[in-house]
C-alpha cells in the first residue's frame, strides 16, 4: 500500500472517529432509544465513492471499535457494530449504480438498514420482545437524517474533487 | 425518474411510520404488573396496584445503575448513570408498544401480559 493512501486512509478515520465521538456527546434531539444523526455515514459514504469496498469497510470497522473505546463501551459497541455492517452491507453494492448526487437515497437506505440491525441486537441482548416496535419510528427518523447525511456527503464529494484529482494517481497506484 | 420513485417511496415511509409512531406513543396497555429486566433476565416483578405510597430503588448492572421510582402515576427512571439519559426522559411507562429502555444498561421496564406468557416468548 502507497504511503499516500494510507495518509488518506488515515484522515478519514480520524475525522470519522472525531465526528463519531462529537456526535455522541449532543443529547438526543428525540427520546427514541437508539436515535441519533449518524453523521459519520457521511465518511463512510465518502470513502465508498473514493477507495475499493474493502478500505472502506475496514474505515467502518475501526471507528467503531476506537469510537466505543473512546465513549461508548462495551454495549455501545455491539449496537454500534451491528448496525454498521448491515448499513455497509446494503450501502456497498449500490452505491455504483446511482449518481453522486443521489447519494441521499443510498444514505436512507443504509440509515434505515443501521436501524434494523441496531434493533434486532437490542432485542437479542435485552430480550424483550416489544422493543421492536421501536423500528417504526427509528424508520420514520431515519429518512429525515437519511437525507440530511447524504446532502453532506455529496457536498463534500463534489467540494473535494480537486483534491481527490491531485489524490487519484497516487491512489490507484 | 428513479430519483422520483425513491422521493415517494420515501415520503409514504415517513408519512406511514409517522402516524404510526403517533398511534403507538398513545397507545396505553391496561395492565397494573410491571417485570424490570436486566441483562435479559427479569430481576424485579411488581404489582403496580399494589403500590400504596411511592418508593424507589436502584438496579445496578454490569455498566451502571438506574434508579427506578414507582408512584400512583406509574414506573418510570428518574436517575441513570449511562451517557443519553433517553430512559429518564421516556417518562412514565405507558405501553408495551414504547417499553422503557436503557440500551446501555441494558435494562428493560415492560408490562407483563394479561396471560403472562413473556416468558414463553423469551426464553
Amino acid at each position: 500500500m502507497k504511503t499516500k493512501k494510507l495518509v488518506f486512509m488515515a484522515i478519514l478515520l480520524s475525522l470519522s472517529l472525531a465526528i463519531y465521538v462529537l456526535e455522541a456527546q449532543i443529547p438526543p434531539i428525540l427520546p427514541i432509544p437508539g436515535f441519533k444523526l449518524g453523521l459519520a455515514n457521511v465518511i463512510t459514504l465518502f470513502a465508498l465513492c473514493t477507495l475499493k469496498k474493502s478500505e472502506a469497510f475496514v474505515i467502518l470497522v475501526m471507528r467503531i471499535i476506537l469510537g466505543s473505546v473512546f465513549s461508548g463501551g462495551m454495549s455501545a459497541f455491539l449496537y454500534s457494530i451491528s448496525g454498521g455492517i448491515l448499513c455497509f452491507m446494503t450501502e456497498a453494492p449500490i452505491i455504483v449504480k446511482f449518481p453522486r448526487r443521489q447519494l441521499w437515497i443510498i444514505s436512507v437506505l443504509g440509515a434505515a438498514a443501521h436501524n434494523a440491525g441496531q434493533v434486532a441486537t437490542a432485542f437479542l441482548i435485552t430480550k424483550t420482545p416489544y422493543i421492536i416496535w421501536y423500528i417504526i419510528p427509528l424508520t420514520a427518523v431515519s429518512v429525515i437524517t437519511g437525507i440530511f447525511v447524504g446532502m453532506i456527503a455529496a457536498i463534500l464529494l463534489s467540494h473535494s474533487n480537486g483534491i481527490l484529482k491531485k489524490l487519484t494517481k497516487d491512489i490507484d497506484a | 425518474m428513479r430519483a422520483k420513485i425513491f422521493t415517494v417511496i420515501f415520503a409514504a415511509v415517513l408519512i406511514v411510520c409517522g402516524a404510526a409512531s403517533l398511534y403507538i406513543m398513545k397507545h396505553k396497555t391496561p395492565a397494573s404488573i410491571v417485570l424490570i429486566k436486566s441483562d435479559g433476565k427479569v430481576v424485579r416483578r411488581i404489582d403496580l396496584k399494589a403500590v400504596t405510597r411511592p418508593y424507589e430503588f436502584e438496579v445496578k448492572a454490569e455498566y451502571g445503575y438506574n434508579r427506578i421510582y414507582i408512584d400512583g402515576d406509574g414506573i418510570r427512571i428518574t436517575d441513570a448513570d449511562c451517557p443519553d439519559k433517553i430512559c429518564i426522559r421516556h417518562g412514565v411507562l405507558k405501553s408495551n408498544f414504547s417499553p422503557i429502555v436503557c440500551l446501555p444498561h441494558k435494562l428493560t421496564v415492560i408490562f407483563e401480559n394479561a396471560d403472562g406468557n413473556i416468558d414463553a416468548v423469551t426464553d
